[in-house]
């Protein structure tokens, strides 16, 4: 946490600056009575001096000292500020964990609560504390503190509403563990960041407050508040403007400080937000070249020769995909196995040129249907556009895995059907568009009738033949589908697997099929490329990769997998971890792991060694499974 | 000799939202019957599949077992006494014996505890031996899910963990009571293929070290193949076959349990398999249904399946499905 504390401070000046206003002021607050400061009631000095060498500041209509009030002021400041936020979010938390935790009517009657609090109006609840018990500073910071409250409470409860589901909350249940127990040991010290962060803001508030109460002339009148100076100046103005612009100074930095420091906390310790500040430098796209369109059917579907795609990582470049070089011919369909952070959706993502903000193609070629889109890693341009930007979803398209999110939740399928239509045929008459979207439904056998329906109204199955519908729109050439079944349940899986396949066959479809599972791509494609680590350490026909696997990865991955229809064997796991992308071993990535491997592996990146038609493997020693 | 754990009729309904006019004129709250009548043995040291779909009702019987949910009918006996109404020092002491392993290993383990404290947890909770203790115990279960060094892991944090070695804390953390039952909820699907195995593989020699029973809940047909000796195959709530795991794989004689082996997706040298043609996605019942629960889609249905509830069919020794036509389902 103070990790993250410091790496947010070094990458941002003005937050810097910030932590440093306040320590400052908590510094002058601390040692006010031990600086060699004018007495700040003293009413001793010419009153409306101007700021000068004696009274930096100057002095006011008593005759008392600026500077030394301000300090004075800062004690006071800050004291309303760590009591009044300290009160506030310690009556959230307690009270936002006992209504998150145990939900139901004790959530019930606490939300009410929360919401009546909050629609008190602050300002008013706070007069009227200090009209019934007095202007005693200790009043008003209570009072401030039950106004800013509910902001804490209901922020606790959202956290505690997220965390009681997680499953090391459930565990310590299941393991026995009390209500007090699972509440204190696990949710609260999990859930209190944001209120932490809340809690700056909240503090900035608290000045403001007391601020406008002092001005309002309902502060204590014993001590010197930075609001009673702005109050008592305004009426001199003309006169010594320097009585008021010196505390409302003060109160605009610490305030603006706080609320800076609030929002750097939320920024360091959300990691959403800090991988949203990443981007990587985009490389200048290159113009098309005379050579670059080969028509005709002799040029292969998709070409790709070294393709490098890598992400800016706190700092460092993470490269997914690594020198990938496959090619698929017209009709032919390739299975893209791996496991997770092998690079595999970062391989689709990079033939597409649909990539996060922080990734960036570092080198390679690639082209689709004879036209070429990518040449040294630079994107190629057509009359100033993108050429794959044309190409996307009338010559290929893309199905992602996460049917839910890939739709639009509040418009019917039809209607994004019909959006996604006239986006690449905008002069397309309404019976076109009908006909064409009635056409691909009954390709993929939705019944006519889903039309009208919003995504939540249809199975998971029925979404993701939707996202395959959409895909074939304008009848692309290739389709790339990234884990098309992979949150699906068997049976509608295979369903889905098997029309997928058919209509490849049916529409002499290139199909590329990304996905983990060595047992769907295997029914489904012709070919099988197997990747680790970012790059394709076996491709071959799909036979020889379950039949006759050379590379040491590909066999054990086989080992490693139960099968229903097989003879029953002992499973045999892959010692050690999936190689690191940001650290990738030297030599052969998977040499730490192989069971085959010498020294040479350890030591030079393995070449890729040609082992039959269509199938090579990047491997110093390639072969069949020794016996062991 | 008595089973270690029984379920016998055992049900789970949760109750839906009604409509204001329902409300109004008093029809009851329709129910989600997540668990339906279900009915299963688990012998000491037996290693139990519980196998089905999503909402199939699999998981939620994993949390009646271990009394994460309370059922609405049926009983939970576990060495002979009855668990569903247990409470207070009861339940504790039964939660001594009866451990979970989670699907997500990422969430399994709190992320500000060590690894150490997190399997030391469970003994602090029940009190079990001095600090000392509880720390060598927590050594000696991680020496065990061969997490070694120890030293190394011991006082690391969740987020310098990989999921397979999360997973095998979250299984040293089940285990450090000594419990005899452990039900595991998907506790590999999550992973990778790589350290799947090495994950199955140390629970199967950990069950046969420690005298361990397993109820073994999961979609992959081919992973409860690998882990059990007995398979429960379940559907909208309710079990329809059980069967010695062989002899449910390969001589199956529910047309449901026919349909889901056919339908994993395998390398099958040679062939070319059907795929699945079937109507429908697996719903949820809000009703007790008039004939047999799987009649809408299965391709063998006749008349008799849409009206009459199927009978439990004993097929051979400890093999049944509730199917009118078992055996001829059984025969091929």
């Amino acid at each position: 946490m103070s990790a993250l504390l410091l790496a947010a401070i070094r990458s941002r000046a003005a937050l810097g600056a910030s932590v440093a206003v306040i320590l400052l002021a908590a510094v002058l607050a601390v040692l006010a009575p031990y600086l060699p400061l004018a007495d700040p009631d003293a009413m001793i000095a010419v009153p409306y001096s101007p700021p000068g060498a004696e009274h930096w500041l100057g002095t006011d209509n008593f005759g008392r000292d600026i500077f030394a009030r301000i300090v004075w002021g800062t004690r006071l400041a800050l004291t309303v500020a760590i009591v009044s936020s300290a009160i506030a979010s310690l009556l959230g938390i307690v009270m936002g964990s006992i209504a998150g935790y145990f939900g139901g009517p004790v959530d019930a009657v606490l939300s009410r609560t929360f919401d009546v609090f909050l629609l008190i109006p602050s300002f008013f609840l706070v007069l009227l504390i200090v009209a019934l018990f007095g202007s005693h500073i200790g009043y008003t910071m209570v009072a401030i503190a039950l106004t800013t409250w509910p902001r804490s409470a209901r922020i606790m409860r959202a956290q505690v509403l997220s965390l009681k589901s997680r499953v090391y909350v459930q565990a310590a249940r299941a393991a026995g563990a009390s209500h007090t127990h699972t509440l204190v040991r696990h949710i609260v010290p999990n859930g209190i960041a944001p209120i932490v962060t809340d809690a700056t803001i909240l503090m900035g508030l608290a000045i403001l407050t007391e601020a406008g109460l002092s001005f309002l002339g309902l502060g204590d009148q014993n001590v010197v508040s930075w609001g009673r100076m702005i109050f008592e100046g305004q009426r001199q103005l003309r006169l010594a403007p320097w009585m008021s612009i010196f505390p409302g100074l003060s109160l605009l930095v610490l305030v603006a400080a706080f609320n800076l420091v609030g929002d750097g906390l939320n920024q360091a310790l959300s990691p959403q937000l800090r991988r949203l500040a990443a981007r990587a430098t985009p490389r200048k796209p290159v113009a098309a070249e005379p050579g670059d369109s080969v028509t005709g059917t002799d040029a292969p579907m998709l070409e790709a020769r070294g393709l490098t795609l890598a992400y800016a990582l706190d700092g460092k470049m993470l490269r997914a995909v690594d020198g990938v070089s496959f090619s698929l011919p017209r009709g032919g369909s390739l299975g893209i196995v791996g496991e997770s952070g092998c690079g595999k959706s970062s391989l689709g993502a990079a033939l597409l040129q649909v990539m996060a903000p922080n990734a960036t193609l570092e080198s390679g070629d690639v082209s689709i249907d004879g036209r070429t889109v990518l040449r040294d890693g630079r994107v190629v341009q057509a009359n100033g556009r993108d050429v794959i930007a044309d190409m996307r979803w009338t010559s290929v398209s893309i199905i992602f895995q996460s049917a839910m999110n890939a739709l639009n939740p509040v418009m019917t399928v039809g209607r994004q059907l019909a959006e996604a239509y006239r986006l690449h045929k905008p002069a397309a008459t309404q019976a076109q568009v009908d006909g064409r979207i009635a056409e691909v439904f009954d390709l993929i056998g939705i019944p006519r009738s889903r039309l009208p329906a919003y995504p939540h109204e249809l199975s998971g199955g029925m979404r993701q033949r939707v996202m395959i519908a959409l895909s074939l729109l304008h009848s692309p050439g290739l389709v790339i589908a990234d884990e098309p079944t992979t949150a699906l349940d068997v049976l509608v899986q295979d369903q889905i697997l098997g029309e997928i396949d058919d209509l490849r066959r049916r529409m002499r479809l290139s199909l590329i099929l990304i996905s983990h599972d060595m047992g769907a791509v295997a029914e489904t494609c012709e070919r099988v490329a197997v990747m680790y680590a970012g790059e394709i350490v076996e491709i071959a026909p799909t036979d020889v990769i379950f039949e006759g696997a050379s590379h040491p990865y590909t066999q054990a991955l086989l080992a490693a997998l139960p099968t229903v229809t097989g003879p029953r064997r002992e499973l045999v796991s892959i010692p050690g971890e999936t190689a690191s992308l940001v650290n990738p071993p030297a030599g052969c990535r998977f040499s730490p792991r192989c069971t085959r491997a010498q020294d040479v592996c350890r030591s030079t990146p393995p070449p890729r060694v040609a082992l039959g038609p269509a199938h090579d493997a990047l491997c110093h020693f390639p072969g069949p499974e020794r016996a062991s | 000799m008595t089973a270690l754990l029984q379920l016998s009729g055992l049900t789970k309904h949760y109750a839906l939202r009604r409509g204001a006019l329902d409300a109004l004129l008093g029809r009851p709250a329709p129910a989600l019957r997540a668990v339906d009548d279900v009915t299963l043995d688990l012998g000491a040291g037996e290693i139990v599949a519980i196998v089905g779909e999503s909402g199939s009702g699999k998981t939620t019987t994993g949390k009646l077992v271990t009394v994460q949910e309370r059922p609405t009918a049926g009983s939970i006996r576990f060495e002979g006494r009855e668990i569903a109404g247990l409470a207070g020092q009861a339940l504790t002491d039964y939660r001594r014996h009866v451990q979970m392993i989670f699907q997500n290993p990422y969430e399994a383990l709190d992320p500000r505890y060590t690894i150490a404290r997190s399997v030391m947890e469970p003994l602090v909770i029940h009190g079990i031996g001095s600090a000392g203790e509880q720390r060598d115990a927590a050594h000696a279960m991680l020496e065990k899910v061969d997490l070694r060094p120890v030293s190394r892991f011991a006082d690391a944090y969740p987020a310098d963990l990989s999921g397979g070695q999360l997973q095998r804390v979250a299984i040293a953390r089940a285990l450090v009571l000594r419990p005899r039952l452990v039900v595991a909820d998907e506790p590999v699907s999550m992973l990778d293929v790589s350290v799947r195995a090495g994950i199955m593989n140390l629970m199967l020699s950990l069950s046969g070290e420690l005298g361990l029973a397993s109820l073994y809940i999961t979609h992959d047909l081919a992973v409860a193949r690998a882990m059990s000796t007995r398979i429960a195959v379940m559907y909208l709530g309710a079990i329809v076959e059980e069967g010695p795991t062989e002899t449910l794989v390969s001589r199956a004689a529910h047309p449901y349990t026919r349909l889901l082996v056919g339908a994993v997706p395998e390398h099958r040298p040679g062939m070319r398999r059907e795929r699945v043609r079937l109507k429908g996605e697996a719903a949820s019942l809000t009703a007790a249904p008039a004939g047999c629960r799987f009649a809408a889609r299965c391709p063998r249905a006749q008349p008799v399946c849409l009206d009459t509830p199927p009978p439990r069919v004993a097929v051979a020794g400890g093999h049944w499905s509730a199917c009118h036509f078992a055996a001829e389902v059984a025969s091929g």
